[in-house]
């Protein structure tokens, strides 16, 4: 940490909760719908209200989020599953494959650099509290911790936090702080059930006790 | 590209996982750097894991570890269940899980849920009809009710299906059909017998009295999932 003198004394220089994706940084995203698709209701967000986003926007909509993993395409799994199925589903539920089937994978190559909140820090920092955004929070006020850190921190264009294991540094982009042309595709598009993810998707479910019928019994 | 990257990419095509120094143990740093850089990593790798042949595989396993069922002891059978699942999917880790968490839930099914031979549907029914056996075929084809293959037992009916009177619940033919497009048979036993969210955790099959919610239940099971 860094001593500031001031007058009267000294204090010490807040950590800041803003850190940095550098340019070139790979990302891995898993969606059911591309940047910029209209909003709609959601069966599994526990808020009901929308889409995957904890932040409103001017009109009270929920406002238009992108999920990705910074450094691991099984968090990107993680962070789907976690957000979806196993918030839903209790151990034994049972889904059928076809849920999963509209959902893609993509690697995307960021071409700037980008400011993102860092939870973690925050919750180093006493600003939100440890059990934010997790299994057992609240909603409600995960919902309104989220928004009031998004009109603190204007320069941010979303949020990072470690994933459901804690394996992965994950984030949310929302769609108006990100500049035209912040990232280009590294990959094509791969449909997730199709792609070398399928395999840890199941293994993922399976360790929380989620059966997927992939038609085989 | 670099051989190394050839290589990584051809051997995830069977591993989720990619751990270069596991995999290529006599690879030298030149290679690691490569495999290890940024720039490489995370690569996507677009496969083909639903093989018709895994799937004729698994379909074997299950009906003669299910044949198995009424004549061999629990721990006897546990043991027959690993060795073949084993067997049959020896290199993807999340397809033996699911294999081996279907298997405990159906184990858990058969003993919770009377399955019901076609004699004893028609019984129930009261039919008197001719072929009051026929019933349970002709009910299944109107997909009206469904029927679970078991192994050595032949087609058997879970015997909740059916309402005191014996006939089917009305809601099975208002739901059975869509549920049978996303669910083989024996899934769809275990999607009735285990908790669901939108009933409140409580089990499909005990809910078939209350249309409503059931048919919300439906929905929300089939539903795709929406992530941005």
């Amino acid at each position: 940490m860094t001593a500031v003198v001031v007058r009267g004394g000294t204090r010490t220089k807040r950590k800041s909760p803003i850190i940095e994706l550098a340019k070139g940084t790979r990302l891995v995203r898993i969606y059911a719908q591309p940047p910029g698709a209209p909003p709609r209701d959601i069966a599994f967000n526990p808020a009901s209200a929308g889409r995957v986003s904890p932040v409103l926007d001017r009109q009270g909509n929920p406002h238009p989020a992108m999920y990705f993993a910074v450094d691991s395409s099984q968090g990107a799994v993680m962070e789907l599953m976690y957000h979806t199925v196993i918030k839903r589903y209790p151990a034994g539920g049972v889904v059928p494959e076809s849920i999963f089937e509209n959902l893609q994978v993509v690697e995307l190559v960021l071409q700037t650099s980008v400011k993102m909140v860092s939870i973690q820090v925050l919750q180093e920092l006493g600003d939100i509290p440890e059990d934010f955004s997790s299994g057992t929070a609240d909603y409600a006020q995960t919902r309104m911790i989220a928004q009031k850190q998004y009109a603190l921190r204007k320069s941010a264009a979303g949020f990072t936090w470690h994933s459901a294991r804690g394996s992965s540094v994950v984030g949310a982009w929302y769609e108006t702080r990100m500049p035209r042309g912040t990232f280009k595709l590294g990959s094509a598009p791969a449909l997730l059930m199709r792609s070398s993810l399928s395999d840890f998707v199941d293994s993922f479910l399976a360790g929380y006790g989620i059966a997927v019928d992939h038609g085989y019994f | 590209m670099p051989a190394a990257k050839k290589s990584i990419r051809a051997v995830s095509t069977r591993r989720t996982a990619f751990n270069f120094g596991q995999l290529f143990p006599e690879a030298n740093q030149a290679d690691r750097e490569i495999a290890e850089s940024e720039s490489f990593k995370p690569k996507l790798v677009t496969i083909e894991v639903s093989s018709r042949r895994q799937a004729q595989a698994l379909d074997l396993l299950v009906k003669s570890a299910s044949t198995l069922l009424e004549r061999t002891d629990r721990e006897r059978l546990d043991n027959i269940w690993a060795a073949n699942i084993a067997a049959a999917i020896p290199l993807q880790d999340g397809l033996l899980s699911q294999t081996a968490l279907a298997v405990a839930l159906f184990r858990r099914a058969l003993a919770e849920i009377p399955m019901l031979t076609s004699e004893q549907v028609g019984a129930l029914s009261g039919s008197e009809a001719s072929n009051p056996t026929g019933l349970a075929a002709t009910w299944v084809n109107r997909k009206q009710v469904f029927g679970v293959s078991v192994g050595g037992l032949g087609q058997r009916y879970p015997d909740f299906q059916f309402q005191e009177n014996g006939k089917p619940w009305p809601v099975l033919a208002k739901t059975l059909a869509r549920l049978s497009e996303h669910f083989r048979p024996t899934m769809l036993l275990l999607w009735f017998n285990e908790p669901h969210p939108s009933l409140g955790n409580k089990r499909p099959r005990m809910a078939l009295a209350d249309e409503g919610p059931f048919v919300t239940a439906v929905d929300a099971t089939l539903k795709p999932i929406d992530f941005f």
